[in-house]
């Protein structure tokens, strides 16, 4: 548990030093926009910090920031014992397999606890708070800045994590944390449309086909049939790849585009009566529930499992991603972290290795329907060759006519190339992310 | 030295608040210091990295920007007065709807219930045994509609004459029906109850009187049965006015659309982002202002009515 008042000498840091510590560097906070501009123009790395310097760092794909290290939040030493456990695991809500945890526990002799978080911001204001007492948490790349400056997340030690060779070496490197000082990614997904062809009927060449794909969600032909992920980013990056396609800036500090954004979800509000939902492309699209929705690469590749009847409606799901026709699309990855105050942080080490073997690791995909950035993963004959021992068990083996695969869920793959022409969402400082939350809060008021 | 008769007046002065401080002690624990700790919020600041909130418990250190932005856009055409109107106008209907719905229940089991009684309000409850949530979700698999599959609910409309094509219920106008649909399925109950307590306590004498009197039946109900249960019809009204003006759940569950949010949702989305929970309280407390001055016509009411009572 971080900054846990009974335990304030614990990595030296209490609530009340976070706090002096938050305000001192607030005072050198700068803008989103002066921090980019201090990552440098030349596209190198940023050079690592002074060490008593607390300013968040957001990297760039085209400046990567090395995060800064504390002396007070040092990496566990190498060659520890393990401890007893329990391993608790603070995730979203079945975002890991619970076999593979089974697996885990039957290796080290461990139990191993789930523990779950509506959203990033519900999961850090309980880390802060002292409500949540975990070993291994799952920040998205937005926050690894901020939670490595404000300590609560612990810098790795990588004697324990041998397997992160497993990964592409782009993810062992990522531009927001270089040298995975403070975590190894998880899963990967791009955020792109997902239809049933039975309520929405079109081809995917048919929405490529369109002057800017984005706008068959304003189609008021699929009124009430409509929805979006109820995340302020993503349902405003909607807005913005509406108008501007790859022109888009998903980390934008202009108000006039954050506004022009809400006015295209308020639009949309009228034309179709937008609906939003976190499970809306996952459980809504198959069910029929909803025609189109917005949709991670990861939601709807766990679709079939959700259809009624899946050896007739699997085939019925679409997935398409505009980036890669040059339309504009996010792209992101997920990680693990340690948090700083964590009771098992060797355990919490051996977990994370235990994640980076490639068999545990895909185990988990075939049941998240989240991908892994792993080098034994070929996005060209993952579909008909499987992975060895876990032939049949991804998800678009499930049910589908004997010999073949849903193909319609083909363009879910991710590939590294997917990461060179996808947009990332950063971290925003607190003044251009209110802007941001505002204009989400005046579309969602339904004004 | 205490006379005895002393002894037992000064036992007398502690017995009847040391009764009372259990529920003293609760109300401070559970309410005081918790909407306290909301103006705190409210009045607070921020921290500059997670822009989670930093409560000011002093009040000397209160600061009032974020409330008077916030108390400024609910006076001013915003989303926030549309949410605020719209919560008004759904709990408003919904309470209409309770009060027609539930006071000719109440009623039948208050006069006719006769040993029935009790099964009854038992059968009555019985549906609410299951969590609030588990009743929504089977309201939303009730009426939603899928490819191919109307939905229980609009198969049962198109069987009518008035229905051609199958309704989609969480979308455009009718979808604010189907919000208050909710609330009053969800509310109904906590209606009822305190209506039925207060038609039971009617003495029948009144009512014969009324007739002797040459009173038609209506007339009895209307100026005998109508009067003498009012107070239950404004406690069932109190009772389930104020969980609907902080919910949120209903309009999430049963539609997810931005035209069906309420205040509840306002809250809740200021609340679970980073950075607005100043936001959030400050709607919280707007709300309980509001809230409050209905409370106040409450009481006013209640005390008027037992004064009436005593004469």
């Amino acid at each position: 548990m971080v900054f846990h008042p009974r335990d304030p000498a614990h990595r030296g840091v209490s609530r009340r030093d976070f706090l002096r510590r938050s305000l001192a560097a607030g005072v050198a906070l700068p803008t989103s926009a002066a921090i980019l501009a201090a990552c440098g123009d030349d596209g190198g790395t940023t050079p690592p910090p002074e060490e008593d310097d607390n300013t968040v760092r957001f990297g760039t794909l085209e400046n990567p920031v090395t995060l800064q290290t504390y002396d007070d939040n040092p990496p566990i030493d190498s060659n520890l014992e393990r401890e007893a456990g329990p391993l608790v695991i603070y995730n979203w809500e079945l975002y890991m397999w619970k076999r593979v945890l089974k697996d885990f526990a039957k290796k080290y002799g461990v139990e191993v606890k789930y523990e779950t978080f509506y959203n990033m911001e519900q999961a850090i204001q309980k880390f802060q708070s002292g409500e949540v007492d975990v070993d291994v948490f799952f920040p998205t790349i937005d926050y690894v800045p901020k939670l490595a400056a404000g300590k609560l997340i612990q810098p790795l030690n990588h004697d324990y994590i041998p397997n992160i060779k497993n990964l592409w070496p782009a993810m062992q490197d990522p531009y927001y944390d270089q040298g995975s000082q403070y975590t190894v990614p998880y899963t990967i997904y791009h955020t792109g449309m997902a239809w049933r062809t039975d309520i929405v009927p079109m081809e995917v060449e048919d929405v490529a086909a369109m002057s800017n794909p984005y706008e068959i969600y304003w189609n008021a032909d699929y009124a009430g049939k409509v929805g979006i992920y109820d995340a302020y980013r993503e349902a405003l990056s909607l807005g913005m790849y509406r108008d501007l396609a790859d022109q888009t800036d998903l980390n934008t500090s202009d108000p006039a585009v954050i506004d022009t954004a809400k006015e295209r979800l308020i639009e949309l509000n009228d034309l179709v009566g937008v609906k939003t939902t976190i499970d809306g492309a996952y459980a809504g699209v198959p069910e029929g529930k909803f025609g189109l929705h917005q949709s991670w690469s990861g939601d709807i590749q766990a679709g079939p499992w959700y259809t009624s009847d899946p050896k007739k409606e699997a085939g019925l799901l679409r997935y398409y991603w505009p980036a890669r026709d040059g339309f504009g699309g996010t792209i992101d990855n997920d990680t693990y972290a340690i948090p700083t105050n964590a009771k098992n942080p060797v355990l919490a080490h051996l977990f994370l290795d235990f994640m980076m073997d490639e068999f545990n690791a895909i185990k988990n995909w075939t049941w998240v329907g989240y991908q892994v950035p792993f080098n034994a993963v070929n996005p060209e004959t993952i579909f008909e060759e499987s992975y060895p021992g876990l032939e049949g068990w991804f998800v678009w083996d499930y049910e589908a006519p004997a010999g073949s695969h849903w193909d319609n869920l083909k363009s879910t793959i991710v590939t590294e190339e997917d990461f060179d022409i996808g947009k990332r969402a950063i971290g925003l400082d607190v003044n251009v992310d209110g802007l941001w939350q505002d204009a989400y809060a005046e579309f969602k008021a339904g004004a | 030295m205490p006379t005895p008769t002393g002894g037992i007046v000064g036992q007398r002065r502690w017995y009847y608040p040391a009764l009372a401080a259990p529920g003293i002690l609760w109300l401070l624990l559970l309410f005081i210091l918790p909407f306290y700790a909301i103006a705190a919020v409210a009045f607070g600041g921020r921290d500059p990295i997670f822009a989670l909130p930093i409560p000011a418990w002093n009040p000397l250190e209160w600061q009032y920007e974020t409330f008077s932005t916030t108390a400024g856009e609910l006076f001013s055409s915003s989303g926030l007065q549309a949410q605020f109107l719209r919560t008004l106008a759904y709990v408003a209907v919904s309470v209409a709807i309770c009060l027609v719905v539930g006071y000719p229940v109440a009623y039948y089991i208050a006069r006719y219930g006769g040993r029935l009684k009790i099964l009854l309000l038992t059968l009555m409850i019985a549906p609410f045994w299951m969590s609030y949530l588990m009743r929504m979700l089977a309201w939303v698999n009730l009426l939603a509609v899928k490819p191919e599959d109307p939905g229980l609910f609009n198969r049962l409309l198109l069987l009518t004459p008035f229905v051609n094509d199958p309704v989609n219920w969480s979308s455009g106008r009718v979808s604010h029906m189907t919000v208050i649909l909710g609330l009053v399925y969800g509310y109904i109950p906590f209606f009822i109850l305190p209506l039925y307590a207060a038609l039971d306590r009617i003495d029948t004498s009144q009512l014969e009187a009324s007739r002797d009197m040459g009173a038609s039946p209506a007339s009895t109900f209307w100026r005998v049965t109508l009067p003498l249960s009012k107070q239950g019809i404004l406690a069932g009204a109190v009772i389930i006015t104020l969980p609907m003006f902080g919910d949120y759940y209903t309009p999430n569950l049963m539609t997810a659309s931005p035209e069906n949010t309420m205040m509840g949702n306002a809250i809740d989305l200021a609340l679970q982002g980073q950075g607005r929970q100043p936001q959030g309280a400050a709607i919280t407390l707007l709300l309980s202002a509001f809230i409050g001055a209905l409370m106040i016509y409450y009481l006013v009411s209640v005390s008027r009515a037992a004064k009436e009572a005593q004469r």
